[in-house]
């Protein structure tokens, strides 16, 4: 092997590194020139970035969006927003590089929806906010925000705890998420109601994170911290509370006997409806939240008008209700 | 000679403040609980907090020996996750109760393994264990998501054997037989000592035969099933699974080892301390539970106790030191 | 003068070294075919004007691991950061904001590297408390509640941009040409990596290790809420939850850049091919059309892979 020694050998490393430093840049300001692709002719092309992809909410309400939209001829594609504003604006500049027609935005929060929204307007193509609603500074902005009442949800709640407990009563109350806008809405629901009643939350905000095994662990620390006996009712903000506070009067022999009200279309909330254990549940159903999502955007692509609200229906559901909704 | 007694009194209480902090906290947050809220002071309740930990604490003993073998396994809570989703959906679509467990512990094997050979493969430490099992994390994730279709799926469990997993003092059971056999093996067997030394030293190790890649895929292929194990008695107790359930658990879990008193550096631990570690951490949140105290200054007090058992722990093990330093001089 | 032996062996170790930025290479060239958009100086813009808001705390991350310690907590330095940094400019102003947040940051910082340089507590297990603690501050703060600001010299300074490049990348460029001409042309730098290569070594070489293994924590802390900052320069928005990958994210950036965990080697110059990588596979997965559950599927394969393809050739690691 021939080998050959440069004297001042550290010039020769250096020229190599340079050599190559100089194609990478020159084919990187090369294929620049070549500037935006042409955007794809043919089926037009709809892009969500969802915030919360991975919430189980989501899985049916991302169903629902790609269904409606393959019947109306749509390509979809979704991505995750990671609850990051930041991530959703960059997702979004790409999908617009790409050529995409049309956009959906489910946001993170409501704080950080601004720059998104003027961004979204910027670019002239029809789009909507689906299920969480933005910053109220900018609400009237938005095209089309197709969400639920969650007020309504939460004054529901309410009154089938009041329907319950008609001589008034101690409740124990779980919640989701410190600061997310459901759980928020639906607590101010859900005091409006209860303020004329007689009956009592025992507790302070107790947040599962919409966690199960959270939510269990919190009714049964609830049991122990009030006594089994001082409690008439568990009230839960959604499916997954109450899959874990259900569980924990399990354990202890007090399902059926102490009774829930909670919100969402679970079917642990279907078959507990049907069994007893569960006195009703204020329907969301995501997937007709994300069909509905589909459809204003339609009329919007095709330049028909579309309300600045559109809502997902809601209301409430008993036991004679349970079989008119679909259940996830 | 008063000023002599004085010196000697207050060295005593550091001494026994700083052997014994953590144990002597925690019977101080008993004591004042219990005061303040009588419910808090019942055997139900304790049995309760060893059950809703005891998950943990399972997913805990398999850390610890990751822990002392120099590494540590970030995957653990996907594998919660994932072994929980597998099992419900073979309970669902009829499978069988046994076959669900099976299954179950397969995965948890499974990515055990994968995490063991990827990372012995390359004579990975600290950093490489970090980054591989940060990747198999975000693998077993996904798949549980996948596999569930991202829903929450309510257990098709009838009463019986699966659903008895996670009543009374079964969990319990489970998780402090778990832990007995792990101490058992890890002080009395070859294989215990061997993981020690692994830890204190790899390439020593190396050089004196002990099969380090053999042994390395079998640490980490226990954690894993161990957390699958972890993941059907949880499923087991919330009749259900959540593609998110074991979100966080690797950081809960490596927080019961550190504050129990093993030490991340490797080397040396036990799985006795890992119980004391879970046991305080899961009283300390009923504690605040009971008390009221909301989520959010929870987790202040919990990320200050960590430091402070951790902190009390290390200064005692440098006092020690230099104790036994001391003594050689004169001895 | 180091003799330069030019043949093939010499060849092959100089491409192996940098086989991370090879593979980048080849991974631009093959999604320029595929996607011509992914080119587009839109999509190039893009690309840096995100990556940058981390890559702050990245390069400081990877000073740190250099002296052979992590940071788990930067994640809820972002996080507080900007809360406060919103809240603050709520109720001050921008410029006494910023320096409030700057200052907590740093204090943090402090709180993190006296637990580990005083104390000698593992930096895993000190920030591990420390990162609870301070995510717990920060919904205690709000409530839980994200806040936001609509002070327009924030959103003057938000939508200044040159060809489509923000603010960002300008202010990664002056920070990270900072960190290398402090890592490489003084002696603290070296000093730096003394420490991180071999802690007694140093110390019997009467470098001050418990000050180094201090500074690294609070420059971190620092950082964490420069980069909050220019999140909140882009976004107006605070919240609790913001930030949680950035921990895992900086370390993984200086992990597949090239510079060992164990300490006492690689550079944030490594470090911003770590960046790219993870933000140009990012891009391209969205790109790409890869739905959902997927991208999280391919991004941890791979992660492994290239740690593990890295790893194998540089078996001296």
């Amino acid at each position: 092997m021939p080998h050959i020694n440069v004297i001042g050998g550290i010039k020769m490393k250096k020229r190599i590194v340079f050599l190559m430093a100089t194609i990478f840049i020159l084919s990187f300001v090369g294929a620049c020139a070549t500037g935006k692709a042409p955007s794809t002719t043919g089926s037009k092309k709809i892009f969500m970035s969802n915030a919360y992809y991975t919430a189980p909410y989501c899985a049916p309400l991302n169903k629902g969006v790609e269904n409606k939209a393959k019947e109306l001829g749509y390509t979809i594609q979704i991505v995750d927003g990671e609850g990051n504003a930041d991530k959703q604006l960059a997702q979004f500049k790409a999908a617009v590089a790409e050529g995409y027609n049309a956009l959906i935005y489910f946001p993170a929060d409501q704080a950080s929806s601004p720059p998104v929204v003027k961004y979204l307007n910027e670019t002239g193509l029809p789009w909507i906010v689906l299920n969480t609603r933005v910053d109220p500074s900018i609400e009237d902005q938005v095209p089309c925000t197709v969400a639920s009442d969650e007020v309504e949800i939460g004054r529901n709640i309410g009154r089938l705890a009041v329907d319950y407990l008609k001589d008034g009563g101690s409740a124990v109350y779980i919640e989701g998420a410190a600061g997310a806008s459901y759980t928020v809405n639906v607590t101010k629901g859900l005091n409006e109601i209860l303020k004329g009643s007689k009956i009592d939350i025992l507790n302070d905000h107790q947040y599962s994170d919409w966690d199960p095994g959270k939510a269990m662990k919190i009714t049964e620390d609830f049991l122990t911290k009030y006594g089994k006996d001082k409690i008439d009712l568990v009230i839960c903000q959604d499916g997954g509370m109450f899959q874990g506070a259900i569980s924990a009067l399990d354990a202890v022999g007090l399902k059926g006997i102490l009774k829930c009200v909670a919100a969402g279309n679970d079917l642990i909330i279907k078959e507990s409806i049907i069994d007893g254990s569960l006195l009703g549940t204020s329907i969301q159903d995501p997937f007709i939240e994300g069909a509905l999502g589909v459809t204003s955007l339609d009329k919007l692509i095709k330049g028909e008008k579309v309300d600045k609200w559109a809502v997902t229906p809601g209301g409430m559901c008993l036991k004679a209700d349970v079989e008119k909704h679909n259940w996830f | 000679m008063n000023n002599l007694h004085l010196i000697i009194a207050r060295k005593k209480i550091t001494n026994t403040l700083r052997s014994y902090g953590v144990l002597l906290a925690l019977i101080l947050v008993i004591i004042v609980t219990g005061i303040i809220e009588k419910n808090f002071f019942t055997l139900d309740n304790f049995l309760n907090v060893l059950r809703q930990n005891a998950v943990i604490g399972i997913v805990a003993c398999g850390m610890t020996f990751v822990i002392i073998s120099g590494a540590f396994d970030l995957s653990v809570g996907a594998v919660v996750s994932l072994s929980g989703v597998i099992a419900i959906t073979t309970i669902n679509n009829g499978g069988g109760e046994i076959m669900a467990i099976i299954f179950a512990l397969m995965v948890g094997l499974v990515v055990g393994v994968t995490n063991g050979v990827l990372i012995s493969s390359i004579n990975g430490r600290m950093g490489e264990a970090f980054i591989i099992t940060y990747g198999t994390l975000t693998v077993a994730a996904s798949l549980a998501m996948y596999a569930s279709g991202g829903l929450f799926l309510a257990g098709k469990i009838k009463d019986g054997f699966y659903k008895s997993i996670g009543q009374g003092m079964i969990p319990i059971v489970i998780f402090l037989s778990i832990a007995a056999v792990m101490q058992f093996v890890l002080v009395k067997t070859k294989f215990g000592r061997e993981m020690c030394f692994i830890g204190g030293n790899i390439k020593a190790a190396k050089m004196s035969g002990i099969r380090v890649v053999r042994n390395r895929i079998m640490y980490f292929a226990l954690s894993g099933v161990l957390a699958a194990v972890a993941g059907i008695v949880l499923t087991s107790r919330v009749i259900s699974s959540n593609p998110a359930a074991g979100v966080g658990f690797e950081m809960d879990a490596i927080a019961a080892v550190v504050v129990g008193g093993t030490s991340m550096a490797g080397g040396k631990g036990s799985i006795a301390n890992t119980i004391l570690g879970t046991i305080v951490i899961g009283i300390l949140s009923n504690a605040l539970n009971i008390l009221g105290i909301t989520s959010y200054p929870q987790m202040m007090v919990k990320g200050t106790i960590i430091i402070i058992a951790v902190a009390l722990d290390v200064w005692n093990k440098r006092v020690k030191e230099r104790e036994l330093a001391n003594e050689k001089v004169y001895v | 003068m180091k003799k330069f032996t030019y043949n093939s062996t010499a060849i092959k170790n100089f491409l192996f070294e940098r086989s991370i930025v090879i593979m980048l290479f080849i991974f631009i060239i093959v999604m320029t075919i595929i996607k011509p958009a992914f080119y587009g100086w839109d999509n190039i813009v893009n690309i840096l004007n995100e990556m940058t808001v981390y890559g702050i705390t990245a390069c400081a991350m990877t000073v740190a691991i250099i002296c052979g310690e992590f940071d788990l907590s930067a994640s809820s330095v972002f996080a507080w950061s900007t809360v406060l940094f919103v809240s603050m400019t709520n109720k001050f102003g921008l410029v006494p904001a910023f320096l409030i947040t700057i200052i907590s940051g740093a204090f943090w910082g402090i709180l993190n590297g006296w637990l580990v340089s005083k104390v000698r507590m593992s930096a895993f297990v000190a920030t591990l408390g420390t990162m609870t603690i301070i995510k717990g501050l920060a919904f205690f703060y709000t409530d839980g509640v994200p806040i936001n600001t609509s002070n327009t010299t924030l959103q003057a300074i938000g939508s200044f941009n040159i060809a489509g490049i923000s603010i960002t990348p300008i202010a990664f460029i002056l920070v990270f040409s900072a960190f290398v001409f402090v890592l490489l042309k003084t002696k603290f730098g070296r000093k730096l990596y003394a420490t991180g290569g071999n802690y007694e070594v140093a110390r019997l070489a009467g470098i001050n290790v418990t000050f180094y293994k201090f500074i690294i924590f609070v420059i971190l802390g620092i950082c964490a809420a420069l980069s909050a900052s220019l999140f909140v320069v882009r976004i107006h928005a605070g919240s609790a939850l913001y930030g949680g990958d950035l921990a895992l994210y900086s370390v993984a950036a200086t992990v597949i850049g090239g510079t060992s965990l164990s300490g006492g080697n690689g550079g944030v110059t490594k470090t911003i091919v770590g960046l790219l990588v993870l933000s140009v596979l990012f891009n391209a997965l969205t790109l790409l059309g890869i739905q959902g559950y997927f991208q999280q599927l391919i991004r941890g394969i791979v992660l492994i892979s290239v740690i593990m393809f890295d790893a194998s050739i540089n078996r001296k690691r």
